[in-house]
C-alpha cells in the first residue's frame, strides 16, 4: 500500500498558482526526492501535505486515510513530521528539552501535574534521538548557541520526536560543507530505515544518493518521474533544470 | 560564587518564601512588604501568560479587578468566611479570563494584545456604569476582613498589619508550589515551546489554541487572587484596579524584574513599589520617572534585573539555568 | 421611526459621521505606521492628546484656531519623527512586542508630562468663532458649523492621502508594505527617510485629530486613552495596515457609537466593544479579511 497518495493537488494564492495538479506516490520505507527550479512549488508542496496550507483542489491520503484539509496539528498526530528549510527549533530551550517536547506531543499536554524531568519513558526516547543524531553530548546547551551543523541536526531530531511514518525533510543539508553533508546523508540513510521520507534538495548528488525514486516540478506540475538513472537520462530534465544546478 | 547562584536559581521557589517571610522586618514600614507581596503575586500570575507563554497582554488589570471587586462585593452583601470571599474572587476572574481570553485568542500576535486591552478597557466602563453593584466611582468602602476560620478547628484574627501580612504570604507560599509544579510539567514545557516556536509547537501536534487558552486562564486564576488579596488589604475597591494605568504598572514590574522567572516579578514588584514610594516622597509625578526607566528598560534591558543577573553570573550560557 | 424624530435620527447619523471620521483619521496613522513599519504605535493617543494641548498653547499665544490647525501636525509630526529616530528604530527586526512596549512607555511619559505642564483636570477649547454657529439644513435641524467644518477638512486629508499612496512614487513605496525592501535600496532611496516620514505622518495626522476634536471633547491628559482603545477597535475589525479598511470601519463604528447614544445611552462607552466581539465571533479575520503580516 502507498503511504502517501496525493491526487490532482493544486494551490493557488489569488492569481498565482503555485502547484498545479500533483500527482505523488510514495510507498512504504522509500525515500523518494522532489527536486525542480527554485519557485517551481517544492515548499508548497510540503505545507499542503503537512496541513500547513489547504489545498485549493485536489485529495491527500495518507496511510489508508484521507487527510484533505486537516488541521495540521491533527495531521502531525497522524504520523507526518517536517523538518525545515530554515532551522526552527526552540532557541531558548535546551537541545534535550527541544527533542523532548517534540516526543512529549504524543502524550497529552493537559499533564499538569508531573515533574517533566522525571518522566523516564519520555526522557529515554528522547535520549535515544539525541543519540541517533550525535547530539548526546551537547543535551544541555541551548539550541541558539549550538553551531550550524548542530542546530540543522538538532531540526531533525526534533522532526523525528513525533515518531512519525512520514517524514519531509526540506533541503536538510542546506548550508553544510561537504563533510557536515556526509555526515547528514549517513543519518538520513540510517533513519529511513524505519520510515517513509520525502526529500526536497538542490545537492543533486545526495539526491542521487539517497533517493529510491525522484519526482521533479517545474513551474508547479509535475513533468517527470522516475527512479535516479532514468531522470538523469530524461532529456526534458536535463533541460529544465540539471543543466544548471551544483553538483 | 557561579555555584551558590546555580543554588539560589534552583531552589528559587525556597529562596523567595523565605525572603518573603523576612521582608516585613526589614522595610521601613509592613505596608510596603504587604503591598510588594500582593502585586509580586500579580505580576507572578501575568509572567505566567507573557514571560513563560510568550502572551502579550495590555489588560491584565482586568483580572485583577474582577478578583478584586467579586471578593469585595460578597465580603459586603453577604456574611461569607474569609476563604468564600476569596474563593469569589478567584473564580470570577477565571471566569472573565476565560471569556476574554476565547475572544482574544482569535486573534494572534499583535491584534492579541490590543484586544486584551480593549476588553479590560470595556471592563471599566461596565464597572462605571454599573453602580448599583460596584458603587461607581467612589467604590466600595469598609470591606470587612473576616478572621480566617476553618469550622471546628481554628479562628485565626488577621486584622492586624503583621498577621495579615502572613496570611498573604501563606497564599503566595501555596501559589508558588503550585506554579512551580505546574510550569514544570509536561503542560508548562509546552508553555515555553509556544513562546519559542509557536509554529513548530503547532507542528509538532500540539493544539496551541486551546493551550494558550489554558495559559489565560491560570494567569487570570492567580491576577484574580492578588486581586482578592488586595481588596482585603485596603478594604476597599474601585475603578482603578480595573484602569489601564493599573495594566501598565504590571507590565513595568514585569519588565523591571524580568520576563520568564520565578525571582523577576518579586524583584520587579519590590523595585517599582520602593522607587515609586521614594520618589512620591518629593513629587506625585512619579510616572515622569518610571515612565523613561520603563523605555530604557525596552531599548537595553528587556530581560529585566534578574535576567541580567542570570546573564552576568554565568557567562557560558552554554550551561542554562533551567528556572529561577 | 422607532419613536424618535426624524430630524433626530439624521442629526444624530452626522454626528456619527463627525466621529467616525476622527476615528478614520487615527485609525489611518496608525495604521499607516504598522503597515510600513510593523509598529503599533501605542503612544498615537498622546499624541493626539498633545495635538489638543499644543492647539490650547496656540490658542493662548496666537488666540488663533486657524494659527493652530497648521502648527499642530507639524508640531506632533516632528516629535514622532524624533521618537522613530531616537528610539524606536532601535527595535526593527526584533520581536514586534518590542516597539510596542516601548511606545507604551512613551504615552506613559508623555501623558505625566502634561499632568505637570497643565496640570490634572480638564481644559475647555472653544471653536473658532467664525464656526460658532449652526446650520439649519431644510428647516429639518440644525447642525453645528464646526462639525461640517469637521467633516469637510478629514475628507480633504483623506483625498490627499490617497493621492499620495496612490499616485506619488513615496506612496507606492509606502503601499509595498516592507519595512525594508530590497527594491527601494536598489531604487537608491535612502529607506530610513521613508520611515521618518512615515511615522511623521502618522503622528502628525493624530495631533491634528486632537485638535479637530478638541472643541467637541474638550481638553484634558487622558483624553488619548479612551481615544486610543477605541481607535484599536477600528484597527481590529478593518485591519492593521489596510487604509480602506480603516476608512470603512472607522465610519461604521462612528455611527453604531452615536445611534446608540440615542437609543440606549447608558451603553454608549461599551457598544463598540460589543460590536468587536461580535465581528471576532463571526468574522475574526476583520471585515475585509486581511491577514495582517502579524495573523
Amino acid at each position: 500500500m502507498e503511504i502517501l497518495t496525493t491526487e490532482n493537488l493544486t494551490k493557488k494564492f489569488g492569481g498565482l498558482t503555485a502547484v498545479a495538479n500533483v500527482d505523488i506516490h510514495l510507498g512504504k520505507n522509500e525515500i523518494q526526492s522532489i527536486i525542480g527550479p527554485n519557485g517551481a512549488g517544492k515548499s508548497t508542496l510540503f505545507k499542503l501535505v503537512n496541513g500547513e496550507l489547504k489545498p485549493t483542489r485536489g485529495r491527500i491520503w495518507f496511510n489508508g486515510e484521507d487527510i484533505t484539509g486537516l488541521e495540521q496539528h491533527l495531521i502531525s498526530r497522524k504520523g507526518i513530521a517536517t523538518s525545515y528549510q530554515i532551522t526552527n527549533i526552540f532557541p531558548k530551550l535546551t537541545t534535550f528539552e527541544n527533542v523532548r517536547l517534540a516526543v512529549q506531543s504524543r502524550e497529552t499536554p493537559y499533564n499538569l501535574w508531573s515533574r517533566a524531568r522525571s518522566h523516564e519513558t519520555l526522557n529515554g526516547k528522547a535520549e535515544e534521538i539525541l543519540k541517533k543524531i550525535g547530539l548526546w553530548d551537547k543535551r544541555d546547551h541551548l539550541a541558539a548557541n549550538l553551531s550550524y551543523g548542530n542546530q540543522r541536526h538538532l531540526e531533525i531530531g526534533v522532526a523525528l520526536g513525533t515518531d512519525p511514518i512520514l517524514l519531509l525533510m526540506d533541503e536538510p543539508t542546506s548550508g553544510l560543507s561537504p563533510i557536515e553533508t556526509r555526515e547528514t546523508v549517513r543519518l538520513i540513510r540510517e533513519i529511513a530505515g524505519g520510515l517513509s521520507v520525502i526529500l526536497v534538495e538542490h545537492k543533486m548528488k545526495v539526491v542521487m544518493d539517497l533517493s529510491d525514486n525522484i519526482t521533479v516540478l517545474h513551474e508547479g506540475e509535475v513533468i517527470a518521474r522516475g527512479n535516479p538513472q532514468e531522470i538523469r537520462a530524461n532529456e526534458t530534465v536535463r533541460r529544465v533544470y540539471l543543466g544548471g544546478v551544483r553538483e | 560564587m557561579k555555584n551558590l547562584f546555580q543554588w539560589i536559581s534552583d531552589h528559587s521557589v525556597l529562596m523567595i518564601i523565605l525572603v518573603l517571610a523576612l521582608i516585613p522586618f526589614i522595610l521601613p514600614y509592613e505596608a510596603l512588604a504587604t503591598q510588594m507581596i500582593i502585586w509580586g503575586l500579580l505580576t507572578l500570575g501575568y509572567n505566567i501568560l507573557y514571560g513563560y507563554t510568550g502572551l502579550l497582554s495590555f489588560g491584565h488589570a482586568a483580572y485583577f479587578g474582577l478578583g478584586a471587586y467579586a471578593t469585595g462585593i460578597v465580603l459586603i452583601r453577604t456574611n461569607c468566611s474569609l476563604l468564600a470571599g476569596i474563593g469569589a474572587g478567584v473564580l470570577v476572574s477565571c471566569i472573565g479570563a476565560t471569556v476574554i481570553g476565547f475572544f482574544c485568542l482569535r486573534r494572534r500576535g499583535i491584534y492579541f494584545a490590543l484586544l486584551t486591552m480593549a476588553f479590560a478597557q470595556m471592563l471599566y466602563f461596565t464597572a462605571s456604569i454599573w453602580e448599583s453593584l460596584t458603587g461607581g466611582e467612589p467604590g466600595l468602602r469598609n470591606i470587612p476582613r473576616p478572621p480566617l476560620e476553618i469550622p471546628g478547628l481554628v479562628s485565626i484574627n488577621i486584622y492586624k498589619p503583621l498577621r495579615f501580612y502572613f496570611f498573604v504570604w501563606a497564599c503566595v507560599v501555596v501559589s508558588l508550589l503550585i506554579l512551580n509544579r505546574i510550569l514544570e510539567s509536561p503542560f508548562g514545557k509546552v508553555l515555553q515551546g509556544i513562546r519559542e516556536n509557536e509554529k513548530r509547537a503547532k507542528a509538532l501536534g500540539y493544539n496551541t489554541n486551546r493551550i494558550k487558552w489554558l495559559s489565560f486562564i491560570l494567569s487570570g486564576a492567580f491576577s484574580g487572587l492578588a486581586g482578592a488579596l488586595h481588596t482585603l488589604y485596603i478594604h476597599f475597591v474601585g475603578l482603578e484596579q480595573l484602569y489601564w494605568e493599573t495594566s501598565g504598572k504590571i507590565l513595568l514590574m514585569t519588565l523591571l524584574g524580568g520576563p520568564g522567572t520565578f525571582f523577576g516579578p518579586f524583584i520587579g514588584a519590590g523595585v517599582f513599589l520602593y522607587l515609586e514610594d521614594m520618589i512620591s516622597g518629593f513629587t506625585r509625578y512619579w510616572m515622569i520617572v518610571l515612565g523613561p526607566i520603563f523605555i530604557l528598560c525596552v531599548l537595553f534591558f528587556p530581560q529585566g534585573i534578574w535576567g541580567k543577573v542570570r546573564d552576568l553570573a554565568d557567562k557560558n550560557r552554554g550551561i542554562p539555568l533551567e528556572r529561577g | 421611526m422607532f419613536g424618535i424624530p426624524l430630524n433626530m435620527l439624521i442629526f444624530q447619523l452626522f454626528t456619527g459621521l463627525v466621529l467616525g471620521m476622527i476615528f478614520v483619521l487615527l485609525a489611518i496613522g496608525l495604521s499607516l505606521i504598522f503597515g510600513l513599519l510593523t509598529v503599533v504605535n501605542f503612544a498615537h493617543g498622546a499624541f493626539y492628546m498633545w495635538g489638543a494641548y499644543v492647539a490650547l498653547l496656540c490658542m493662548g499665544y496666537f488666540g488663533n484656531f486657524w494659527v493652530g490647525l497648521i502648527v499642530v501636525p507639524l508640531v506632533t509630526g516632528a516629535v514622532g519623527m524624533a521618537i522613530e529616530y531616537l528610539l524606536v528604530r532601535r527595535l526593527y527586526g526584533l520581536n514586534p512586542d518590542y516597539p510596542l512596549l516601548l511606545t507604551f512607555g512613551i504615552s506613559l511619559t508623555m501623558i505625566e508630562a502634561t499632568r505637570i505642564l497643565f496640570g490634572t483636570t480638564g481644559h475647555p477649547f472653544d471653536a473658532p468663532a467664525m464656526l460658532q454657529h449652526s446650520v439649519n439644513f431644510f428647516n429639518l435641524f440644525s447642525f453645528p458649523l464646526y462639525r461640517i467644518f469637521v467633516i469637510f477638512v478629514t475628507a480633504v486629508i483623506i483625498f490627499s492621502l490617497w493621492l499620495l499612496l496612490e499616485k506619488t512614487n513615496v506612496g507606492l513605496i509606502i503601499r509595498g508594505g516592507t519595512r525594508d525592501s530590497e527594491m527601494v535600496r536598489v531604487l537608491g532611496i535612502d529607506i530610513s527617510k521613508i520611515w521618518l516620514m512615515v511615522f511623521g505622518i502618522g503622528t502628525g495626522l493624530a495631533g491634528l485629530a486632537g485638535i479637530l476634536a478638541a472643541p467637541m471633547r474638550g481638553v484634558y491628559p487622558e483624553m488619548g486613552i479612551a481615544m486610543l482603545v477605541e481607535c484599536f477597535v477600528v484597527t481590529v475589525i478593518g485591519g492593521m495596515g489596510s487604509l480602506k479598511g480603516a476608512v470603512v470601519s472607522g465610519l461604521l463604528l462612528g455611527q453604531v457609537v452615536s445611534l446608540t447614544s440615542l437609543f440606549m445611552p447608558e451603553m454608549s462607552n461599551i457598544v463598540i466593544f460589543i460590536a468587536m466581539a461580535v465581528v471576532l465571533l463571526i468574522k475574526p479575520s476583520g471585515l475585509f479579511g486581511i491577514s495582517g503580516l502579524l495573523e
